[in-house]
């Protein structure tokens, strides 16, 4: 009996002992995807090359050869046009390197080749490497002829968790064009009605001006005192430092920096806080001193330096009608950022906005913003009192549309909260009046790609050509 | 003399020992060990200690601590709708501020040592009784109980036998049971001693299918959670010597399922849904000893060793496919580990009739690496001595003076903490306690080391905080008579006042205003007044409690005209019937939780009141004894229904405002049986 006893008792004992913790470490890689980045592109006779963009859903661990084959209507390889890497027997082929999760060919047109519009060049995935399977845009189409997409969906390149980059998207043309939001600092209004400047709003950048019109009588120790000030607080911003933004409507007499003056001695110094690098660490991207004036061509003159420089650096920045804003960048000078006036509907960005916390407007850092160009509008309908398939044109006179830059901001979007993740309004979608007089519906339909911020889709169907 | 120790030592827990000097008991559960210098009775305890008993919790069929904690006069638990743990409120404090200990050592959690331990991860199977000490104790017990100790003494066998006992219950989950959802627990064990040698284990496995409620697809209002806790020891005592080694495992996985996405995925046209597991797994060896040179002179050990890891686990699951696979984004799978030791030495010395000594030292070495925290292991070394006397000029008056010297290899601790207990006896029915402590909170490995950097977020720990201290005020008056007709009537009034300093908050990085950082930001107070009475007689067990508690007004720092305590009321009363002679017993447990005012900004910057609701929770048992070894118990948990709070404001933000503080999951059932067989 005791024998008995015992048993048991070392049974039990063994099993605490010796029972191990379940573990949770091995689960398969998801299963990888390959698809063109859109379904169909038009190249408008005054291009003469398009990026071919494939993206996958995961990065690649090995080197993943993939082979398009390209069916020519009208056209003739070498002819009229050729691609890098260069087409055999029909056939290119690709590699994405491992580490990679998308790769692109080129499409040049050659120079004096004569087209009439109708030409189409169709691009399928034939088969891909083993470890990834062809996803739903299998097929790129190409149009030798500027196009207005009827559907147009993509997945936005905004750099990923930390929101690298700004996108600019073209929905008529299903493209979009993607910047490192720190390639440029101040924007230059080329309209002929004002003289502004903006703020690169896409930076954690703030301005202050100081009573100085003299550049190298500016120090360190101007900025003394106002280091806190003049810098977005994730934590606790205040309505002191309000000032110191464009304000997030885009209205443009509400900049940071006044008005450009005739008056060169009423144009003011200004020291900027070029916010921090793209990133975790959150690092300062330091300060510069500024000073803008008019100058005799009809354009501007920035003065701009280290703070505790004793000279300065001047650049003519001249209006240029082609696109709302002339971009310039401390480091490059002037540097082309935003697409031309028609080129763009609407961009994604990491956004220089306002909240209220309980107690007024402050300033604060927004992610997944959406802001309208100057010319584009946009009205929201909520899926209740018309579903998305269901909207057609003659709903259209119905809507209210504005035109202020940040009339969709983060809408589209819910922030989450403890214990919910942000996600994508189902909910609602939005009309947009394109830079061309086209309407589309457009509806978010992800706020992340395989769970990582900073990579959003949307999906807009044309319901009126301009 | 000796000889009767042995006996004795069957019924208390193991860390601390009898001296020859036996107090009468005429009941086993009034012995309390907690801040004692041997196995006392309630009633001669210098500290004012609430016991509740292994009969009380089987009575409420608890499957939990929370739920037999929340029945208790101030205390309240709130669910943390993120991680799927629970948050107590102790004397209008937060969780931090309770110490957790098993058989008078401290628990490992998930901040590190000693901090917001989840209670509900402690195996309610293997617990004797609870006892819970109001006030800092910081003298004997060390950092982080400013509001008090809740000391978990485990089951032990009481005289030479075999005894193996098994549990099974099943509960809804509000309205919602079946095989994956609803709790399903089961539990076995043994304790055997004989002679010198007593040898036992349990293991244990807690099923919760997590809550529904009203989400819709694969969303939980509530987490699921499955738990293994298992525990086993050895002891063994002969003549002056004593020595036990106890070991308790958990592993818990908590389960977050999400939805799927609502559009198809561009690349791939598939949907996929982003689920979270929670792992925790923890290990606490103790190791106890003690030796008795002799009637004036004993030595204690205690030490013990925890290792615990919390790991967060996503995966991606494909609508198309079924097929479930790492997710492999950024900070998707994290890893936190905390080892933690400590180690305690004692000496009881009795100098002569009226004076007791009992000096020690107390060291407690934590470690912690991972997620969120600065980069490799990262280090806390504490060491204390300490030194208590007991008075005791007449048998009526019983006076304990302490101090605790401290030198802590970071954070800069109070260098030393003192106490003065006094309990004087008007007459053997009424009993006078009043103390002032000196307490402490140290810094959490989390606070000194956290280190959180996003896009959007940067928060920093800080190696340079100094401990949050705080005095600490209490005193009671016990009035207990037994009558001729066999009827026990006692009645408690207890008040405490709290005063915190240096408490630890968030705050702006003087030097960049991008980083929120912790620092030791304002003071904070707290009072309350209690009562509580019980009556038995006969077949009846009734008790009725009240508590007025005030919480601190965290916007009295920015506008002195506004009140700094809000005072919330509380009333607690059990009513039990029992038949003994077919062994039937009724329980209901009851408390209401008043509502609480508290004062928040609303859009216009103005400093609004605020209320929250009260709420009532309840439960109604019915036990009955089948046979000797088998009882069987059902009966209605919540019968209030009572899930979520709502508050008359909620305030503005970056993030969604959360739709009312989680309490509970609403009105449920349960059924359950208990074997427990026994052999001498």
């Amino acid at each position: 009996m005791i024998k008995i006893q015992f048993g048991i008792i070392l049974g039990l004992i063994t099993i605490v002992l010796f029972s191990e913790c379940r573990k949770r470490d091995s689960l398969p890689l998801q299963d990888n995807f390959v698809a063109f980045e859109s379904a169909a592109q038009g190249i408008s006779s005054s291009e003469s090359s398009i990026t071919v963009k494939l993206n996958l859903l995961n990065t690649t661990s090995t080197d993943l050869p993939l082979l398009i084959n390209v069916t020519e209507l009208g056209l003739t390889y070498s002819a009229q046009y050729s691609t890098t890497p260069a087409a055999v027997a029909g056939k290119i082929s690709l590699i994405v390197p491992a580490g990679s999760n998308k790769v692109s060919f080129t499409l040049n047109k050659i120079p004096n080749a004569i087209f009439d519009g109708n030409e189409k060049l169709i691009f399928d995935i034939l088969s891909a490497g083993s470890s990834v399977s062809i996803g739903v845009t299998k097929q790129f189409i190409l149009n030798f002829a500027e196009l207005v997409s009827t559907t147009s969906t993509a997945t936005i390149n905004g750099g990923g968790a930390n929101f690298g980059n700004k996108v600019f998207v073209d929905i008529s043309t299903t493209r979009q064009n993607a910047i490192l939001r720190t390639n440029w600092d101040l924007s230059f209004y080329t309209g002929t009605d004002d003289f502004r400047v903006k703020l690169n709003s896409s930076m954690n950048m703030m301005a202050k001006q100081l009573n100085k019109i003299d550049l190298n009588s500016v120090s360190s120790a101007d900025t003394i005192g106002f280091t806190n000030e003049v810098a977005f607080s994730p934590f606790a911003p205040t309505a002191i430092s309000l000032p110191y933004i464009d304000y997030p409507n885009g209205d443009l007499t509400r900049t940071a920096i006044a008005a450009i003056s005739t008056t060169a001695s009423d144009n003011r110094v200004y020291i900027v806080n070029r916010g921090s690098v793209i990133g975790t660490s959150g690092a300062s991207r330091g300060w510069k001193k500024i000073r803008i004036i008019r100058n005799g061509s009809n354009g501007y003159t920035i003065q701009y330096a280290d703070i505790a420089a004793t000279t300065f650096t001047s650049t003519d920045i001249p209006k240029d009608e082609n696109s709302f804003y002339k971009d310039f960048s401390f480091e490059n000078g002037i540097t082309t950022i935003e697409p031309t006036k028609k080129k763009w509907d609407f961009a994604w960005t990491y956004f220089a906005n306002t909240t209220n916390f309980g107690t007024g407007e402050v300033p604060y850092m927004f992610q997944d913003v959406v802001l309208l160009n100057r010319n584009v509008q946009a009205a929201k309908v909520l899926v209740s009192s018309k579903p998305f398939v269901d909207f057609a044109e003659a709903d259209l006179n119905t809507q209210t549309f504005l035109s202020t830059q940040n009339a969709i901001a983060t809408d589209w979007r819910s922030g989450g909260g403890p214990g919910t993740a942000p996600s994508v309004r189902t909910d609602r979608y939005y009309i947009i009046r394109d830079t061309d007089n086209n309407y589309y519906k457009l509806r978010f339909t992800a706020l992340t790609q395989n769970n990582e911020r900073g990579y959003p889709s949307y999906e807009a169907i044309l319901i009126k050509r301009g | 003399m000796l000889k009767i120790i042995t006996p004795f030592l069957l019924l208390i827990s193991s860390n601390l020992i009898a001296q020859n000097d036996i107090p009468e008991q005429k009941k086993l559960e009034e012995v309390v060990i907690t801040g004692q210098y041997k196995p006392q009775s309630i009633k001669n305890s210098v500290h004012q200690i609430r016991v509740i008993t292994k009969d009380r919790i089987i009575k409420q069929g608890a499957i939990n601590l929370q739920t037999v904690l929340s029945n208790e006069l101030n205390i309240r638990f709130t669910q943390d709708a993120a991680t799927g743990g629970s948050d107590i409120t102790m004397m209008g404090m937060k969780g931090q501020n309770v110490k957790i200990l098993i058989d008078g050592l401290p628990m490992v959690g998930r901040q590190g040592t000693s901090n917001e331990i989840n209670i509900n991860q402690i195996d309610i199977n293997t617990i004797e009784r609870i006892e819970i000490v109001e006030g800092p104790m910081a003298v004997i017990y060390g950092a982080d109980a400013l509001a008090g100790v809740i000391n978990i003494i485990t089951k032990k066998n009481k005289s030479d036998k075999l005894s193996v006992y098994a549990r099974l219950q099943e509960e809804t989950v509000g309205k919602e049971y079946g095989i994956t959802n609803g709790i399903h627990n089961q539990s076995i064990g043994l304790d055997w001693r004989k002679k010198n040698w007593e040898i036992g284990g349990n293991i244990a496995h807690n099923f919760f299918g997590g809550w529904k409620d009203t989400a819709i697809e694969r969303e939980l209002v509530w987490h699921k959670k499955d738990q293994i806790m298992s525990s086993g020891y050895i002891g063994y005592r002969k003549n002056k010597f004593s020595a036990r080694y106890r070991i308790d495992g958990l592993d818990e996985i908590i389960t977050n399922p999400a939805n799927f996405n609502v559009f198809p995925n561009q690349i791939s046209g598939d949907y996929y849904a982003g689920d979270q597991q929670y792992i925790t797994n923890r290990q606490m060896h103790q190791l106890q000893s003690s030796y008795n040179f002799s009637n004036a002179l004993n030595a204690q050990l205690q030490s013990s060793f925890t290792d615990y890891s919390r790991q967060v686990y996503s995966t991606i699951l494909s609508k198309q496919t079924g097929k479930e696979s790492l997710d492999m984004g950024t900070g998707k799978q994290t890893l936190i580990k905390f080892t933690g030791f400590t180690f305690r030495g004692m000496v009881n010395y009795k100098l002569s009739k009226i004076i007791s000594l009992q000096p020690g030292v107390d060291i407690n070495l934590d470690r912690g690496e991972g997620e969120r925290l600065n980069a490799g292991k990262n280090k806390v070394d504490d060491y204390a001595f300490f030194l208590t006397s007991e008075i005791t000029p007449t048998s009526k008056l019983n006076i304990r003076p302490g101090i605790r010297f401290i030198k802590n290899s970071i954070y800069n601790a109070p260098p030393l903490v003192t106490s003065l207990n006094a309990k004087y006896s008007f007459t053997n029915k009424l009993d006078f306690r009043v103390s002032y402590a000196r307490g402490f909170r140290s810094p959490s490995l989390r606070e000194l080391y956290f280190n959180f950097f996003d896009a959007n977020h940067q928060i920093i720990g800080n190696p340079n905080l100094k401990a949050e201290t705080s005095h600490s005020f209490t005193s009671s008056l016990n009035w207990n008579k037994t009558t001729a007709k066999q009827m026990e009537i006692s009645f408690v009034l207890n008040g405490f006042y709290n005063n915190v300093k240096n408490l630890i908050d968030y705050a702006i990085d003087a030097a960049d205003p991008n980083i929120y950082m912790l620092a030791n930001v304002t003071d904070s107070k707290t009072a309350g007044t209690s009562f509580s009475s019980s009556a038995k007689y006969k077949r009846w067990n009734i008790t009725l409690g009240g508590a007025y508690t005030g919480f601190y007004n965290d916007f009295y720092g920015t506008d002195k005209s506004l009140p700094t305590l809000q005072w919330s009321p509380e009333i607690n009363s059990n009513i039990g019937y029992s038949i003994s002679k077919i062994g039937l017993d009724l329980n209901l447990f009851y408390k209401l939780n008043g509502k609480r005012p508290y004062y928040a900004t609303n859009s216009n910057q103005e400093i609004v009141q605020a209320t929250q609701q009260s709420y009532q929770l309840a439960d109604f048992t019915i036990n009955k004894k089948l046979c000797k070894y088998i009882s069987l118990n059902t009966g209605v948990r919540n019968i209030f229904d009572v899930n979520r709070l709502t508050s008359n404001y909620t305030a503005g933000g970056i993030h969604t405002a959360n739709n009312g503080r989680s309490i509970a999951t609403g009105r449920g059932y349960f059924v359950g049986i208990n074997i427990n067989l026994e052999k001498k």
